[in-house]
């Protein structure tokens, strides 16, 4: 008897399950709609606007300056793979509009080296937050923002 | 018992072996300012190899032992081709550190960061010495 009861409510939860299952898949489901599975903001939110503003100085670098793009515009590009890294990480379409930063910057500086050093600056500050993030971060995002942390200390590195 | 951690921690100790050795066997090839990036470097990694086997005693682990000899992917015969062995050790050695994040929490996570960020660091500065492109990955360790 209490066998029957056990296949029977089995029985239930699969053709429970196999309901859900089908629902999913009828439903196309716009892949921005995942953000509302989150109650709050992703903490990683912050990162990625300061992320995005950064990447986004080395482009203005770049126009004020276009004869280091040999220097710059790799290290620009790691920026914007890290943009689209954590964008993904938070689950906000990577080709969408970007989280912008509320204040701006302000004009790139006249001199070629004070700008490169104005990165510098930036870039450890930047080591310093990714750092921070990877180690209040979860399991799973540690080694994403580890990378992150590295890559900005390397181009410490060699823009000093 | 051994945790997932101790295993990654047991990992980037033998990366630290290999790293310590293959700057041991590169340096006698390099010259003027690449000679002091490779003894700093090398010191950095005695010192990440001591923490290691401090820590791991402490969690009742063997440390395992550095090997006498390592295999090197090609020839070290000039500046060039030590510089390259360098980069790429650095490379590997960032890869296992981490490998040691996702694991660890804490000070053990943050010896890990500090440990990659200071391989990505070393690699960029090798390759800028080699004159080799790229000089940075988008993230470091990530194979």
């Amino acid at each position: 008897m209490v066998f029957t009861v056990r296949v029977s409510s089995r029985r239930a939860v699969l053709a429970a399950a196999a309901g859900v299952v089908a629902t999913l898949a009828a439903c196309d489901v716009p892949k921005r709609s995942a953000a509302t599975w989150h109650p709050a903001p992703d903490v990683l939110l912050p990162l990625l606007t300061r992320t995005v503003a950064l990447r986004d100085r080395y482009a203005e670098v770049l126009t004020a300056f276009p004869a280091l793009q040999d220097r710059l515009g790799p290290l620009k590009d790691d920026h914007a793979a890290h943009v689209v890294a954590l964008a993904r990480e938070i689950g906000i379409d990577e080709h969408g509009p970007m989280p912008a930063a509320s204040a701006s910057a302000g004009p790139v500086v006249q001199d070629q080296a004070a700008a490169i050093k104005e990165l510098v600056g930036l870039e450890k500050t930047g080591q310093d937050d990714a750092t921070g993030a990877c180690l209040a971060a979860p399991s799973y995002r540690a080694a994403l923002l580890g990378s992150i942390a590295a890559c900005r200390a390397a181009h410490v590195e060699i823009l000093t | 018992m051994t945790t997932p951690a101790d295993e990654r921690l047991v990992a980037a100790l033998q990366a630290e072996h290999a790293a310590i050795y293959a700057y041991g066997t590169a340096g006698a090839k390099l010259d003027g300012g690449t000679v002091g990036l490779a003894r700093n470097a090398e010191s950095a990694h005695r010192a990440r190899r001591d923490d290691l086997v401090v820590r791991l005693s402490g969690a009742g682990v063997t440390p395992p032992p550095a090997a006498p000899a390592y295999a090197l992917p090609f020839p070290v015969t000039d500046r060039a081709s030590a510089l390259k062995l360098l980069a790429m050790v650095e490379d590997r050695t960032a890869a296992q550190w981490r490998l040691a994040l996702p694991p660890t929490s804490g000070e053990v996570r943050k010896l890990a960061v500090d440990a990659l960020v200071d391989c990505a660091t070393r690699g960029a500065a090798l390759r800028q010495a080699a004159g080799t492109t790229p000089l940075t990955s988008a993230f470091p360790g990530k194979v």
